[in-house]
């Protein structure tokens, strides 16, 4: 009796989790699709190839493309410090480095607008010397270093804190320079974490839009990256052209997840 | 004394210097210097001035909307949260590895697609909101589409903190529950909820951090009406836009406020959700 | 080579781990640090390593002052307790290590390097199998991979830290007799951290027995089983009944009965007073009944036969417990039952105070 109930619970329960999921997660992502091909495949095509649109991929794979690294080598450097050395604060330093992910996008752009903005702190200098940071690429791309900055730390922290540093320690007893240590050592010891940290930061560095939308001034074909062009094309009622764009960014979500789950796979 | 003697001594691990130099210039640089600047903008605004503008109607009905929504929300993702972790952990099933790879989706999805993806979803004519609407139920430019917004950008989270403390609740502590002639309530209640419920709680308290925060899904289906669907995060964009930054600074002190205290909660649950696993 | 230990301290906040210790280790020697667990022994191995360094004091490693050298520069090869082999290389690249990272001026031409893998692959018993990962290799011959690569920088001083710790008891058995021979062949100054007395006292020529950042004994195997030097020692090696015991003009009684002066070992300069006295299981006789000298009654409560000894648990009145070790055909002899009482003789004691 109480084994057919059991049987029941189980099957009702991984019911209702698939059909959850089905209605909250798979249907919008299919949605994606179908209306990014409403129009068939050559006005697909067509809005993709538009010079707008083609400039707001060409801007956004830019950001990616120097965030990535940037924000690699701040979190291989942060893990380093924070999961091989004891000091005084070292616990504060790790959970304030969470604090772009705690904070809105919106007050992310904010704080830059403070910082770079015509009436902010460094601004007005920066203006005399004829900078313009604010509504331009380079705050897209600050903005982005911020709100990515966690992304690689904090997949590297727990990871170099379970494995110790025995095998740097072998390294060096050997013989090993420091560079060598980390280079033949360390290195290939974190790869797979290190490279799953760039992947979150590339997906969200493409992908951000509160604190873009705040500090780029949208000009079309000129500081539009892909979400806000999104954007824009949907308020301009262009709804094909809006969800063709939002097709480009959800393959590349797709493919994070794909990369993930191998990744995944292979470390188990 | 004591103390800087620790810490001046010699270190075996080489790269003490560089590391730290590298990302403590980067972490003043990045994070650091634009809080600053944003925290001397709040503060030239005069304390009079500032209670003005926070406590200000529109901006406590701004707090208002983004708080009941966001608590909806983490309500509705504790729920279908702990049925998905449950179900990925003790079950298995076709399909399976498919669910488990989707609950990331929202993590990967780009905030402004799962806003336009969202409002075409629920408005009068999407595919839910065509069907929801002779019913009665408007989602799309109401509290309710905010919410559905921040349910979805916030689904991983119970999913994903929860999970690998089941996971780790090994099956022999079940079967010794049973064997002790626990029922399986008994077995949830007694055994497994204790173990599961700080993790539990922490997964609810980063949704409602992120829900609190949240912008991009929910701006195309707020509506925005002053007073009644729009959000702090949309009021701050707004001020901005109005050129009144002082305002802006206020408000985006306060959703700063917010995030810092949630981050601390987040933090000491964390810590206590480790306390078993640090003992044994 | 010869290593000098000169008043070297190590601590970590406030706890001593090493306390003013100084050692002289011989050229060839093959010495093992004994001691439980926190005594320092293994964070002395690892400032002798270059891995740690200490608060004060020097280190001198075959005549040169080595207290401020990195671990690189004192061609030490170490064996780390859980061997920290590099995961993602094979067993001839984790061999090849210390040769591949040396400046190219000293490096080793590569069909040297290669020749010296395979030979050392064959000394730790370990040709063919070159090409694993050490995921696909035993906790035996994991421990020879390290040992290996230790070895391939040539280095003037071995360090292991429990060199057999992880491994089970039949493995580190063959593992022990095989490193004793390795050494023999080898001789090569080696200094091993362990917290089992019996592998210490199969494998070292030397014993260094620690105790809270301290030496508390050091000899030859032999020295160190016969004669134990102090109260700890007694209670570390274990197998000793504790008895309490009054010292008064040199002559020591237990249970208000005095003891024959040469069957007691007085600790120097303890004076009149509460003492306590270690006898060992084979100094402690059950005897026949009527014999005199018996010093506590024991009722048997356990007895195990082990080869040619028997080992008897006896309760005494005061509710304790001791156990006497003596001969098989001795045991017989007695025709003891469970739950009968007899006497117990003591033969050899050591006092210490309290």
């Amino acid at each position: 009796m109480r084994a057919a109930a059991d049987t029941r619970g189980r099957t009702a329960l991984i019911a209702l989790a698939l059909v959850l999921a089905g209605l909250t997660l798979l249907v919008p992502l299919v949605l994606i699709f179908v209306s990014a091909f409403a129009d068939g495949i050559g006005a697909y095509f067509g809005n993709i190839a538009a010079p707008d649109t083609r400039h707001a991929i060409f801007l956004t794979v830019l950001t990616a493309v120097i965030v990535v690294p940037v924000n690699m080598v701040f979190g291989i450097a942060t893990a380093w410090a924070v999961a091989r050395y004891e000091f005084t604060g070292r616990k504060l330093l790790i959970s304030l480095i969470e604090i772009p992910f705690s904070v809105s996008p919106i007050v992310a752009g904010t704080i830059y607008l403070f910082l770079y903005g015509q009436q902010g702190l460094l601004g007005p200098t920066l203006q005399s010397w004829g900078v313009q940071i604010m509504f331009s690429v380079p705050a897209i791309v600050l903005v982005s270093l911020f709100v990515t900055a966690p992304f690689v730390a904090r997949e590297l922290i727990p990871l170099m804190q379970a494995q110790g540093s025995e095998d740097e320690e072998a390294a060096l007893s050997l013989g090993a320079s420091p560079w060598q240590t980390f280079r033949l050592v360390t290195l290939p010891n974190i790869r797979w974490a290190l490279l799953y940290g760039a992947l979150l930061t590339n997906a969200r560095a493409m992908g951000e839009f509160g604190a873009v939308s705040v500090v780029s001034g949208a000009i079309r074909g000129q500081t539009n990256t892909l979400p806000l062009h999104i954007e824009l094309l949907y308020n301009d009622f262009n709804i094909a052209g809006a969800f063709a764009s939002a097709s480009i960014l959800a393959l590349i979500a797709l493919a994070t997840l794909g990369i993930k789950y191998v990744m995944e796979n292979r470390a188990g | 004394m004591s103390l800087s003697s620790l810490e001046r001594r010699r270190r075996v691990m080489p790269g003490f210097g560089l590391s730290m130099g590298v990302a403590l210039t980067y972490f003043a640089l990045i994070i650091l210097l634009p809080l600053v600047a944003m925290a001397i903008k709040t503060a030239s605004l005069g304390w009079e001035q500032y209670w003005k503008v926070i406590t200000a109607p529109r901006s406590l009905a701004s707090y208002r909307i983004t708080v009941t929504c966001a608590l909806a929300a983490t309500v509705l993702n504790a729920v279908v949260g702990l049925l998905f972790a449950w179900v990925l952990t003790r079950y298995r099933f076709p399909g399976r590895r498919l669910l488990d790879g989707l609950v990331d989706l929202p993590f990967a999805l780009p905030t402004a697609v799962a806003g336009v993806t969202l409002v075409t979803l629920l408005g009068p004519n999407g595919w839910f909101g065509s069907l929801l609407e002779p019913l009665g139920i408007k989602v799309a430019y109401t509290p309710l589409g905010i919410m559905a917004a921040m349910f979805f950008t916030s689904i991983p989270f119970v999913v994903r903190t929860v999970q690998p403390v089941l996971e780790d609740v090994s099956a022999d502590v079940e079967e010794a529950a049973k064997s002790l002639g626990a029922r399986p309530w008994q077995t949830f209640a007694l055994v497994i909820w204790p173990l599961i419920m700080p993790a539990f709680l922490a997964g609810a308290t980063m949704s409602f951090a992120r829900s609190l925060g949240e912008f991009g899904a929910v701006v195309f289906i707020a509506g925005n009406l002053p007073m009644q669907t729009e959000i702090t995060s949309l009021l701050i964009f707004i001020r901005l836009d109005e050129y009144s930054y002082g305002a802006a600074a206020a408000l985006a002190s306060v959703l700063l406020i917010a995030a810092f205290l949630m981050l601390f909660i987040t933090n000491s649950l964390q810590a206590w959700a480790l306390r078993y696993a640090r003992r044994s | 080579m010869s290593i000098v230990i000169d008043h070297v301290s190590r601590h970590f906040e406030t706890f001593a781990a090493v306390n003013d210790l100084s050692l002289d280790i011989a050229e060839g020697e093959l010495l093992a640090l004994l001691g439980p667990s926190g005594s320092g022994k293994t964070t002395l191995l690892r400032l002798i390593a270059g891995l740690d360094f200490p608060d004060s004091g020097r280190i001198i490693i075959d005549g040169r002052d080595a207290t401020n050298l990195p671990a690189g520069e004192r061609r030490i090869g170490f064996v780390f307790q859980h061997y920290a082999l590099f995961r993602h290389m094979t067993v001839r690249e984790n061999v090849d290590f210390g040769m591949r990272v040396m400046p190219s001026s000293r490096r080793p031409s590569r069909s040297e390097r290669r020749e010296r893998v395979e030979r050392l692959l064959g000394t730790v018993q370990l040709a063919g199998l070159g090409d694993r990962f050490p995921a696909q290799l035993s906790g035996g011959q994991r421990q020879r991979v390290a040992l290996a690569r230790a070895l391939a920088i040539r280095p003037s001083v071995l360090l292991l830290d429990e060199p057999f710790g992880a491994l089970d008891a039949a493995v580190r058995r063959d593992l022990r007799r095989w490193l004793r021979q390795l050494h023999e062949e080898l001789a090569v100054t080696t200094v091993f951290v362990t917290h089992d007395q019996e592998e210490a006292l199969e494998v070292a020529d030397r014993i260094v027995v620690m105790n809270a950042g301290r030496i508390e004994q050091s000899g030859t195997p032999t020295e160190v089983e016969a004669r134990p030097a102090t109260a700890f020692m007694h209670s570390f090696l274990g197998g000793a009944n504790r008895f309490a015991v009054e010292v008064h003009g040199g002559v020591a009684s237990v249970a208000g009965q005095p003891l024959p002066r040469d069957a007691v070992t007085l600790a120097e300069g303890i004076g009149d007073g509460a003492a306590q006295g270690f006898v060992r299981a084979h100094d402690l006789l059950p005897l026949v009944a009527g014999t005199p000298g018996a010093y506590a009654v024991g009722r048997l409560d356990h007895v195990v036969a082990h080869g040619g000894t028997v080992r008897a648990e006896f309760a005494t009145p005061d509710g304790r417990s001791v156990e006497a070790e003596i001969a098989r055909d001795e045991w017989e002899r007695l025709a003891l039952t469970r739950g009968q009482s007899i006497g117990l003789g003591i033969r050899r004691m050591a006092v210490f105070p309290e």
